[in-house]
């Protein structure tokens, strides 16, 4: 195989968008989809994979409707979904504040934050259900923060000029999760959803072209199982720990959308991940992930580096003068609160020149000794009190006294497997929802906005497209010979994995894919760079199928076994990726490509050939994939250079 | 009446009768300590009071079956607990450090047995006067049962003495988690959660004890004499 | 720092355990207690011995899969932190350091470190939702709640389920994560309707899994990494003498 790349393919992909205007393709929609009647829905059987806040309201909401589903999580519980994590909040266009909020201004929000590189009727429908969404939280208990008069509270989060953000305090995403994990245990108490937990899916089972069901392996007893579906949902979120150090959970992984990939479905914008700026710097190696503060953090603190390379003295000794307060300098007009990627980018780029600190130079200060002097001690505590603490319990390091240090880490994957608008994947019967789709986001996501469509296709979307789907499909035959053949698949993979009996670690592996995506297929990318990525990936692969070690047998639990399978994955994943980037002649949303900037160094989109999403086929192991594009048509909205100077 | 039956049916049920329970036998303690404070005030008082409780008749054994099932609903819930416990928490041999319990609350089944066999011991002693027969029977100058004697020449004996002291470093040791732990099982929170009551709970157990323990030892060190 | 580790090793749940000591070298003060099992078990793995298998996933605090005792404590020596919020700065070169997995019937060890805790999740399955189907929702103002009962709730519901409480009491009792759950409904109206029966079920539930029953030690309490108070424990028992006599 070798490094070139080929050119953009002609075949076009079909979003399936309904006709008519924006604000009515939705609902005209529903009237006009398939429906299933009562008692046959019984009949259906839907395995989710995945029990996030997309699966879990999935499996609940079709359970409600009568479907009989499975649900399937590598947890021990469904509620350790790594949605737990997110702690800002979930935008909605309720418009609460009377403050001009809509869902036309939250669906303009979106698509102009993705930098016009996601599909309109999507992205409109997400801003449509959002208030729907907040409807069903409340009604679940989630205890979303409130004022005195009783009503819900709102803030104004990731420089949005309205506030539409409902949160609790800092779990918002926990709270959420729990509304949709109690919604999902009524239906496991009734009956009607069977969980599968601690099973992790290993393949999918195609029949005729259409997806008939997966095959699992139990993480306890190491039995590999295939289970029959009319359809199967994919709610396995993103695939950041490509990078290695992410703000992600140390489980997340591809395994599953790339098990699809690998069997005909569309992969899109692989290359399009958000680095979000305000995480905890790497200490050393030993560091396993990085943890994310809020960005709200940036409301108070001075993002600053030393002007002089090599500068010695500590930061609190360092005069005004010989500081470069970066962002404040660059970008005048939003100064620390410029977004999320132009901090990240304007972050590793100052320690790229040798001017980072901490260890290894990879961090920028985030000052607060003014807002303390200016507001007083006190309240920056009530405002960010908790996360001086965790960053002190992290770090050692007092940021009361001392600037606090952050750097920036992958955070969230906008690209996945390419999704019409019925949320189904180009295998007819595989559905991906949230984070594992690459739908609303396009090239960069706002902040506040990932619950919200992951809950939006979980409780809202696909409960109303599924149907057309399984009211189609007429009763297909038996698929054992499939299942067998899908259950050999993955036993004859952990046999090749168990077989690895080299002298290097899995670990090791996966943290040197990460360093070389890091360096070649993060916020900034070239050419020439990526050409040697591709390389250096591939060479890795080779290595690892060589020289890796995976100890231990399959019968019982053995997470070495199922590291080398996600790493196994990312391996390939990672080549993806860069591909995809290599691809994407322009700089957009939350990358910079090296050879596509202004004089000034700001990003250049190029709306002309790259305004479209590119979804990736593979044709085998041994062929290169294929890149198709879906064309983004902007109807409605007008296409606009972003611009934070 | 259902929903008192109900409360047997789970964990929760039986420590709130247990909790209940124990407040009843709390207000019994008092109210018996009261009563027995009285030997500090002659034999005259407490030999009356003795014979006022005698004149009861009936009420009295209804008030003693009434004591009788609130120590055995007690027991049987705790102990019914305590094995259920155990079986929750099999495992022996691993290290564990103790943060926010106390001996107190740790030792609630062995300061228990200790009183159990004590109110065994008591009621052998003083009720039914098998212990010393010969101060049992006998009658001060008013005819009425003297009490007061018999106490005395009951607590002479250092033997008995030390058991009756010792049974009340027990009944501390019992009371000092359950006098508090009965409102946070009773979910009467404004007690429970308040560390201003709690430490109010942890001094009437005291007082209590030592209420109890001072009649033995006034006797030993003279200060009440036959 | 050098330290010397004693952990609990336990082929599968019906074979017998024991502690297994190992020397590791080079610790450094800012790992993370779980980078420092990681660096084990990445030595262990390189001379190719099974790892030891312990679990967690955000480490960040919030998903409650880390779950070791640590020094007899569960989630270690720092106060409303998880495990995997541990850092190593707060033990000594030198130091002995005792690793077990969470203990209790309820909580079959599946391997070394690895308890089964489905249980909670049996409990929670038995009541620990309010039944409102997708789409059934009013408007979210329609119904106003008071700041502090929200607030209240919040603090109920910040329970990550990670059985600490369990681990920690003497009588391996659930009764914290129960009460945690129940009290977030209590303080909300939209718990009201399936009120009595949400706690009546719940605490068959947790029964029926063989969880210990409540002694007021406190224990719980003091290990919870979200910092649950024992109030709720107290609240529980309120709403289940309340359920007897009211029918909602």
């Amino acid at each position: 195989m070798g490094t070139a790349v080929s050119a953009p393919a002609s075949m076009t992909l079909d979003g399936k968008v309904p006709v008519g205007p924006l604000a009515e393709k939705w609902t005209s929609y529903r009237s006009d989809a398939r429906l299933v009647s009562p008692k046959n829905k019984r009949q259906f059987h839907v395995a989710i994979v995945g029990s996030g806040l997309a699966g879990a309201s999935a499996a609940a909401t079709l359970a409600e409707q009568g479907y009989r589903v499975s649900c399937f999580c590598f947890h021990d519980s469904p509620r350790r979904a790594h949605s737990v994590a997110a702690q800002g909040g979930i935008n909605a266009a309720k418009n609460y504040q009377y403050d001009g909020d809509s869902v036309w201004r939250l669906f303009h929000d979106t698509i102009k934050g993705g930098d016009f590189r996601s599909r309109e009727a999507n992205v409109y429908r997400l801003a449509e259900v959002s208030s729907q969404i907040i409807d069903q939280c409340v009604a679940q208990g989630v205890p979303f923060a409130r004022e005195y008069g009783g009503y819900l509270a709102n803030r104004s989060f990731g420089g949005a000029l309205v506030s539409r953000t409902f949160y609790c305090k800092g779990q918002t995403g926990q709270q959420l999760l729990l509304g949709a994990y109690g919604a999902l245990n009524r239906q496991i108490a009734a009956g009607n959803v069977v969980m599968h937990t601690r099973h992790e899916m290993l393949d999918l089972v195609l029949t005729a072209g259409a997806c008939r069901g997966i095959v699992t392996r139990n993480l306890l007893t190491g039995e590999i199982q295939s289970h029959a579906a009319d359809a199967v949902v994919l709610a396995t979120g993103g695939h950041s720990n490509v990078f290695y150090l992410s703000t992600n959970a140390a489980g997340c992984n591809v395994t599953a959308t790339w098990r699809a990939y690998k069997l005909g479905a569309a992969f899109a914008n692989p290359c399009f991940t958000q680095i979000h700026p305000t995480c905890i710097p790497p200490s050393g190696e030993h560091q396993a992930k990085l943890t994310l503060m809020s960005e709200s953090l940036r409301n108070d603190g001075r993002m600053w580096v030393p002007k002089k390379v090599g500068e010695s003295r500590p930061p609190t000794e360092i005069p005004e003068v010989d500081r470069d307060y970066l962002l404040e300098r660059k970008y005048p007009a939003y100064g620390n609160l410029a977004p999320r990627d132009i901090a990240s980018r304007a972050a590793k780029e100052v320690c790229e020149e040798g001017r980072g600190v901490g260890p290894k130079g990879l961090g920028v200060y985030l000052d607060f000794a003014e807002s303390i002097a200016e507001r007083g001690r006190a309240e920056i505590e009530s405002r960010y009190g908790n996360l001086f603490r965790m960053y002190e319990e992290i770090t050692g390091e007092n940021p009361y006294r001392v600037p606090m240090r952050i750097f920036p880490a992958p955070h969230y994957t906008m690209g996945g497997l390419w999704v019409d608008y019925e949320l189904m994947t180009t295998i007819p019967g595989l559905f991906a929802i949230g984070e594992a789709n690459f739908s609303d986001h396009g090239a960069n996501r706002l902040g506040a906005s990932a619950l919200m469509q992951g809950l939006a296709d979980g409780y809202f979307v696909l409960p109303q497209t599924i149907g057309n789907y399984l009211s189609a499909s007429r009763r297909l035959p038996a698929v054992n010979g499939e299942l067998q053949d899908g259950a050999r698949r993955v036993t004859d993979r952990v046999g090749k994995l168990l077989a690895l009996r080299g002298n290097r670690t899995v670990e090791s592996f996966h943290r040197e894919l990460g360093r070389v995506m890091w360096q070649y297929c993060g916020m900034s990318r070239g050419r020439e760079g990526l050409l040697e990525a591709i390389e250096k990936i591939q060479q890795l692969r080779e290595e690892f199928w060589s020289s890796a070690c995976v100890p231990g047998d399959h019968t019982h639990l053995n997470m070495a076994l199922e590291k080398a399978g996600r790493v196994a994955d990312f391996l390939e994943l990672g080549e993806l990726m860069c591909r995809d980037a290599l691809t994407r002649e322009e700089s957009c949303g939350c990358h910079l490509r090296e050879e596509y900037q202004t004089a000034d160094g700001e990003a250049q989109r190029n709306d002309e050939q790259f305004a479209h999403v590119a979804a990736w086929n593979c044709h085998g192991e041994d062929h290169e994939p294929v890149r198709q594009q879906e064309e983004l048509v902007f109807s409605e909205v007008k296409v606009a250079e972003r611009s934070y100077k | 009446m259902k929903a008192l039956l109900a409360l047997l049916d789970n964990t929760v049920g039986q420590k709130i009768i247990t909790a209940a329970t124990g407040l009843g036998l709390i207000a019994f303690v008092v109210g018996h300590l009261l009563g027995n404070l009285q030997m500090f005030l002659g034999p005259d008082a407490i030999n009356n009071y003795a014979a006022q409780l005698k004149s009861l008749g009936p009420l009295l054994w209804v008030a003693r079956i009434g004591l009788l099932a609130l120590i055995l609903l007690h027991i049987s819930m705790t102990v019914r607990l305590a094995l259920r416990n155990r079986r929750a928490n099999p495992v022996t041999n691993r290290r564990i450090e103790r943060h926010a319990s106390t001996r107190s609350s740790r030792y609630m089944i062995i300061s228990g047995s200790f009183i159990l066999i004590f109110v065994i011991f008591h009621l052998l002693h003083f009720t039914m006067g098998v212990v010393q027969p010969a101060y049992a029977d006998l009658t001060d100058a008013d005819g009425r049962h003297d009490v007061y004697t018999m106490v005395v020449r009951g607590f002479q004996n250092w033997a008995i003495a030390g058991f009756y002291v010792v049974a009340m470093v027990m009944l501390l040791s019992h009371l000092t988690h359950a006098t508090f732990s009965v409102f946070q099982t009773l979910g009467v929170l404004k007690i429970a959660q308040d560390s201003r009551a709690k430490t109010v709970a942890k001094a009437v157990a005291l007082v209590l004890a030592l209420g109890f323990i001072s009649i033995p030892v006034a006797v030993l060190l003279r200060l009440i004499t036959a | 720092m050098k330290l010397t580790l004693h952990i609990w090793r336990q082929a599968g749940s019906h074979s017998t355990g024991r502690f297994e000591t190992y020397d590791l070298a080079d610790v450094r003060p800012d790992m993370s207690f779980l980078e420092m099992l990681d660096q084990l078990n990445e030595q262990l793995v390189a001379s190719n011995t099974e790892p030891v298998a312990f679990e967690y996933d955000c480490r960040e605090g919030i998903c409650g899969t880390c779950s070791l005792v640590i020094n007899g404590t569960p989630h270690g020596p720092r106060n409303a932190t998880t495990t995997c919020q541990t850092y190593m700065r707060h033990f000594h070169d030198g130091d002995e350091i005792f690793i077990e997995p969470f203990r209790a019937a309820a909580f079959p060890i599946i391997r070394d470190l690895v308890v089964d805790r489905s249980s909670l999740d049996r409990v929670a399955q038995a009541g620990g939702f309010i039944s409102v189907g997708t789409g059934n929702a009013p408007d979210a103002n329609a119904l106003p709640i008071a700041k502090q009962d929200a607030e209240d709730a919040l603090s109920a519901a910040a329970c990550i389920g990670c059985g600490a409480c369990v681990a920690a009491c003497p009588n391996a009792s659930a009764s914290l994560f129960t009460a945690a759950k129940i009290s977030h409904f209590a303080d909300l109206p939209q718990g009201g309707p399936e009120r009595g029966e949400r706690v009546r079920r719940m605490i068959a539930a947790m029964d029926e899994e063989m969880f210990g029953s409540c002694t007021n030690h406190g224990e719980c309490e003091a290990v919870c990494p979200m910092e649950i108070s024992t109030r709720l424990i107290g609240q529980m028992n309120r709403e289940y003498l309340r359920s007897l006599v009211v029918q909602t």
